[in-house]
């Protein structure tokens, strides 16, 4: 058993040699862009942008709903200082092709940490010029995709997005919502389903607690809270305040939603709205 | 011969405990997690082994979702809630439709099957059958539950037991 044991750890000593770069004869550019990384982790402005030329591009992929690209100094200096805060970046497995190189980085920054994503991972890709980086391109990974697609919606959501922008932006033409005690909906039944939480609730905010990723799945626990000041499932307004768990467990593919399970605790949303009876009323009955 | 075979038995032996300890090796905090997740689901609400409570849960354990307000949300009130479906529905089953673990966290999407042949929620039973979808997340400090946060679709259930008063069922069901 021992030396089954020790046969692994062998094993996995071996593992780490071979996946570790020889530093004695480490490429130039290689060299230059862990320097690169360690003067973001150095959150030195000045420095960071020493390593753009003048006309650089930094392409974010996939893209954000801004587009993702930032063209020039000025550009890219905006880019720099929106991450700089709660900056830190973990590299590894970097490698150079020609003036091409490409690294895996694990990135924390408050940027993310907002949108509930933080740390973010993926693969960067670096192509000098006169070793200065010439254009710089993030791939974030899928798994970070997702929780930022999950999270996205509901904070448009909440931010007032028109529903039709809101189905373009984040839900595939195919979409799937199955929700508590209802008939599967397609995009379109579901946007109705979001118009009357809307008008029931115009003040609605979800909250966000937990959040897993895992391939291309995502799970998002929120807390929900509003103000029901319009009429709801066919009911009048009671200008009563409601808080509610949701757990939104979504499947994304190619940087939209394209199946979402949701529960949320319908039963407490509509005891608290007085449509029906508290659990203790009932029993009394 | 009789030598040869005990030997060769032997070395089976030796080759499966090796075989093992190297699963147990290889078995992370996650799976170790997700294993006792389904534990809990097999044994305290599958079969009603509620001893088995003591060997996942802290005594510790803070629940922050409890389907009946009047249980508290701590180990004892676990016991009297497993104890409660149990009563509710004798052949309960829960299967897991998805599962997720990543660091100290199960995340387990599950179906909730069983025949209503007691009393649940102070209402008599219907005999009706029930299956209804769920979210169990559990936080593990070495290897036992301290934390869960959860949602059942406990509207479906009601109304496959047939029990809601519902205002605004019929636009809701649109």
């Amino acid at each position: 058993m021992k030396r089954f044991i020790t046969a692994l750890l062998g094993l996995a000593l071996l593992a780490l040699v071979l996946t570790s770069e020889g530093s004695a004869q480490e490429p130039k550019l290689v060299a230059k862009s862990k320097q690169f990384d360690a003067t973001w982790n150095a959150h030195n402005y000045d420095g960071i942008m020493a390593f753009f030329a003048d006309d650089a591009t930094v392409k974010l992929m996939p893209p954000p709903p801004d587009g993702g690209v930032h063209t020039g100094k000025e550009q890219v200096g905006n880019w720099v200082k929106s991450l700089l805060p709660g900056f830190h970046v973990d590299s590894i497995h970097f490698r150079q092709e020609g003036n091409v190189v490409k690294w895996l980085f694990t990135v924390h920054s408050d940027f993310f940490a907002q949108m509930g994503a933080n740390p973010v991972t993926g693969e960067a890709t670096a192509v000098f010029e006169k070793e200065k980086i010439k254009s710089f391109t993030p791939v974030f990974d899928n798994e970070t995709i997702g929780k930022i697609v999950s999270r996205g919606f509901f904070a448009a959501f909440d931010k007032g997005m028109p529903l039709d922008a809101l189905a373009e932006q984040f839900l595939s033409p195919d979409f799937v919502f199955r929700g508590p005690g209802m008939p599967p909906m397609d995009v379109a039944a579901y946007k109705q389903f979001g118009a009357a939480f809307r008008a029931g609730f115009p003040d609605l905010v979800h909250t966000f607690e937990d959040q897993v990723a895992d391939g291309e799945k995502v799970v998002t626990r929120v807390t929900v809270t509003g103000t029901n000041n319009g009429e709801f499932q066919g009911m009048p307004a009671t200008g009563k305040q409601v808080k509610f768990t949701g757990i939104a467990f979504d499947r994304i593919v190619n940087g939209k939603i394209k199946e979402r399970w949701v529960e949320f605790d319908v039963t407490g949303l509509m005891q608290q709205l007085g449509a029906i009876p508290m659990p203790q009323a009932a029993m009394n009955k | 011969m009789s030598t040869n075979k005990t030997i060769s038995t032997f070395g089976l032996i030796a080759v499966a405990l090796c075989v093992c300890a190297g699963s147990v090796a290889a078995q992370s905090e996650e799976e170790k997690n997700t294993a006792a997740v389904k534990r809990f689901y097999d044994e305290v609400m599958g079969k009603g082994n509620m001893k088995v409570i003591d060997e996942l849960v802290a005594d510790n354990f803070v629940d922050h979702y409890v389907p009946d307000p009047k249980m508290p949300g701590n180990k004892a009130g676990l016991n009297q809630t497993m104890s409660m479906f149990r009563t509710a529905f004798p052949d309960l089953q829960m299967t897991v439709e998805d599962v997720i673990a990543k660091g100290d966290k199960v995340w387990a999407y599950t179906t909730l099957r069983g025949t209503n042949k007691g009393e649940f929620m102070g209402m008599p039973a219907t005999g009706k059958k029930v299956e209804v979808k769920g979210f169990d997340i559990v936080r593990f400090v070495n290897g036992k539950a301290v934390e869960h946060w959860g949602l059942n679709d406990d509207m479906t259930m009601m109304q496959q037991l047939g029990m809601i008063p519902m205002p605004g069922q019929e636009a809701m069901k649109k």
